[in-house]
């Protein structure tokens, strides 16, 4: 009997893709993404204060995404380049496309976010989205702004 | 005798893959023919030579250098990253001649970079292999050299065979 190395895999990198309507999915490259998802969790105790039940709130995804936008391959041009570095609007949809399987897609919403331009860099776009449950966002929500 | 031995293991495996994946790309195979070969420690010379003095090379060679693994992570003990030189020779003297594939070092070194950046080779989990380094100039021998290596890492684990 032999003991043999092998090696096994790992995600590394991230090959999923965001897009909005100024920034298409082959128009940017994402640097960082962070995942979460949150909810209140509430305590029911008895008369003694020993908790005799949880019960769970209903879930927000919330997604923080740092990307770098590019030119888009059908307009390969600088003005092409400037075009992409733009946020989403309030509430806009996002799409999350070929993430890793806990990180589900579809109907996130833009809800902050920034863009960074610097003298010795290419510009950084970050974005808050939020998913949450059973809005059933198709287009563009009522944002009241 | 035990066949573990004499099987290639995490790091062979992963230096043949990619010999496999260069030599067969329609861009070096294809005439002009350029030449990959793959690094066996103390014969790498021997094989350039024998390569331009009988092969129809016609000037271009590309070496899969032996894997070379990196210091660990203390924080991620488990990880196994390796580097991989990929040298892109030229042989000016024959690629440039009449005969000669007119094709330079550069331009192997390109040919290579878009062939094994973000490449993910299918054995043991390594991961896409990315560039770490590309440098340009001439070897020892006055060969004209694109270097370009890449990383790559996977998840160390053993098994065990009969």
């Amino acid at each position: 009997m032999a003991i043999l190395g092998i090696g096994r895999f790992v995600v590394r990198g991230i090959a999923g893709t965001v897009s909005y309507t100024a920034v298409i999915s082959t128009s940017n490259k994402v640097q960082s993404l962070t995942y979460k998802k949150s909810f209140g969790v509430t305590e029911h105790r008895d008369g003694m204060g020993s908790v005799y039940a949880v019960t769970a709130g209903e879930p927000v995804e919330e997604i923080q995404v740092t990307m770098t936008p590019i030119a888009p391959a059908a307009t390969a041009t600088l003005a092409g380049a400037q075009g992409t570095v733009a946020v989403p609007g309030p509430l806009d949809p996002v799409t999350i496309a070929s993430m890793p399987g806990g990180i589900t897609n579809g109907a996130y919403v833009y809800v902050d976010g920034d863009i960074r331009l610097s003298t010795d860099g290419t510009p950084e776009i970050q974005c808050t989205l939020r998913k949450y449950v059973d809005t059933g966002v198709s287009g563009t929500p009522a944002n009241f702004s | 005798m035990s066949d573990a031995i004499h099987s290639f293991g995490l790091l062979r495996d992963l230096q043949e893959e990619l010999r496999n994946l260069l030599q067969e790309d329609e861009a070096l195979f294809a005439p002009p023919r350029t030449l990959v070969l793959s690094e066996n420690l103390g014969n790498i010379e021997a094989e350039v030579q024998k390569a331009v003095g009988t092969l129809n090379t016609g000037g271009g060679i590309v070496v899969i250098h032996n894997p070379e693994v990196a210091p660990t992570d203390a924080r991620k003990p488990w990880m196994f990253a390796v580097t991989i030189l990929v040298e892109c020779m030229e042989k000016s003297i024959v690629n440039r001649s009449t005969t000669g594939n007119q094709v330079w070092g550069e331009r192997l070194g390109e040919i290579v970079f878009n062939l094994l950046q973000n490449y993910q080779p299918t054995s043991n989990g390594w991961t896409p292999l990315v560039r770490t380094t590309w440098t340009t100039g001439k070897s020892e021998t006055g060969d004209l050299v694109d270097a370009v290596t890449f990383s790559t890492e996977t998840v160390y684990d053993t098994t065990t065979s009969d």
